[in-house]
């Protein structure tokens, strides 16, 4: 059976399941979702997600909105098939979650921010704020010494193997990377360049970006 | 030899409160070990080493190290996974799944919304500043379609993920306790389905042992 996942291959949260999907070899097909029409927000998708955001699996009978749960569920569910994404031991596991955390509250917020600010809001014919820019800049750079820190000690962040904490960084470093013009904040930081050029030119991904972009 | 768990944080803070309700709910033992907070303990170096972040809690339990609430919650239930409340579903993975669905929903939806409002009132009043109306309502008006969601779900479940208490409900105690007391618990009162679930779950005796200590000093 087909996973079904509602989205767009361009846009970062379904990226992230699609990602993990093509890391575990499962077969999907995407249906779909005009962003830029409205469609989420209209009372037929609200059906299949309330918050009116994509991705949205369909598996069979079985349906999951949140694509940080959804790669959570693909994994333990294939965890035979593919690369381990999970970590082995209970406390692999842990720092896993740890790094997944780490990337929703202490990443995403200031990542995406600035992708509005640089991308969205002139795509959109609006003007971004300059000192709101710099300050989300600022905190992200702050965020991204940590990394560099975590990742001079360690080949990926929850371990020695790659694993769903890299995978969620993906698309949203990429958009800030080349859209947003943000790519010194990787490039610059000696590890955290490395880690970025093992995670990004991984299959999964390159096979990704070449369906997107 | 099993290690005592520790846990680095403070009786008023919402994530420290997060981790220990959901310690009392598998019935472990752990020592909470203070951090001065109004000193900045947790911004310093001895503390850095421990969460890079700088923030409270971390878990320390033998050789593993974990900071962020949310990952110590699940460790946790998942270590313990066959004594006390079953906070996972892990005989289950779609209801295992729906879990992990409705706790995204906390982390990405909810508090995003509530934290700001949270802060206003209880936080920015410590460093002399007064509540900012704008945030307030701004965050309102966002909570207020989160928890329309909400509503339709607890029509059809008595909780979250389905007609068993998880994880899901779990974390979303501390901040929903302190919201309670703000000029703003109305948004939660007088929506029938969400009141019933909140009064529900704050009501459980795992959570009267933390919010015991969840208080400003006020009454």
């Amino acid at each position: 059976m087909v996973v079904k996942v509602y989205g767009s291959v361009k846009a970062a949260c379904p990226q992230r399941v699609l990602a993990c999907l093509l890391e575990k070899g499962v077969e999907f097909e995407i249906v779909q979702v005009d962003l830029d029409e409205g469609e989420h927000k209209r009372p037929e998708f609200l059906l299949r997600q309330p918050f009116g955001q994509v991705p949205v699996i369909e598996d069979g009978d079985f349906k999951l909105f949140e694509s940080r749960a959804i790669i959570r569920y693909y994994a333990a569910k294939y965890v035979n098939q593919g690369p381990n994404l999970l970590g082995n031991t209970l406390e692999e596991k842990a720092l896993v979650d740890q790094w997944l955390e780490v990337e929703a509250h202490n990443l995403n917020d200031l990542a995406f921010n600035l992708v509005l600010q640089l991308v969205i809001l002139p795509r959109m014919g609006q003007r971004s704020d300059t000192a709101l820019v710099h300050n989300l800049e600022q905190k992200l750079e702050a965020v991204l010494n940590i990394y560099e820190q975590r990742l001079s000690k360690s080949n990926y962040l929850a371990g020695d193997s790659f694993t769903l904490a890299d995978l969620s960084h993906l698309p949203a470093l990429r958009y800030l990377m080349n859209e947003a013009g943000m790519a010194h904040l990787v490039t610059q930081r000696k590890h955290v360049n490395a880690w970025w050029d093992k995670i990004s030119s991984r299959p999964a991904w390159k096979k990704l970006a070449s369906l997107a972009h | 030899m099993t290690t005592l768990i520790k846990l680095y944080g403070a009786p008023v803070s919402t994530c420290t409160a997060r981790v220990m309700t959901c310690l009392h709910e598998k019935a472990v033992d752990f020592a909470l070990v203070p951090v001065d907070l109004f000193s900045c303990e947790h911004k310093q170096p001895p503390f850095l080493a421990k969460n890079p972040f700088g923030q409270i809690p971390v878990l320390e339990d033998g050789d593993l190290t974990l900071f962020e609430s949310r990952a110590m919650t699940a460790y946790v239930a998942e270590k313990f996974k066959e004594a006390g409340t079953d906070l996972i579903r892990h005989h289950d993975l779609k209801e295992a799944a729906l879990v992990k669905v409705w706790i995204e929903v906390e982390s990405q939806q909810f508090h995003p919304a509530i934290a700001p409002i949270v802060y206003e009132y209880f936080v920015a009043p410590i460093q002399g500043k007064s509540p900012d109306q704008g945030v307030i309502d701004a965050n309102l008006e966002k909570l207020s379609k989160v928890l329309d969601v909400y509503e339709a779900k607890l029509s059809s479940a008595k909780y979250l993920a389905g007609d068993f208490y998880s994880l899901a409900d779990l974390h979303h105690l501390p901040y929903t306790y302190y919201f309670m007391k703000t000029p703003c618990a109305s948004i939660i009162s007088e929506r029938a389905h969400v009141k019933a679930w909140w009064e529900d779950i704050s009501s459980r005796p795992a959570f009267n042992k933390v919010s015991e200590g969840m208080n400003f000093g006020e009454k």
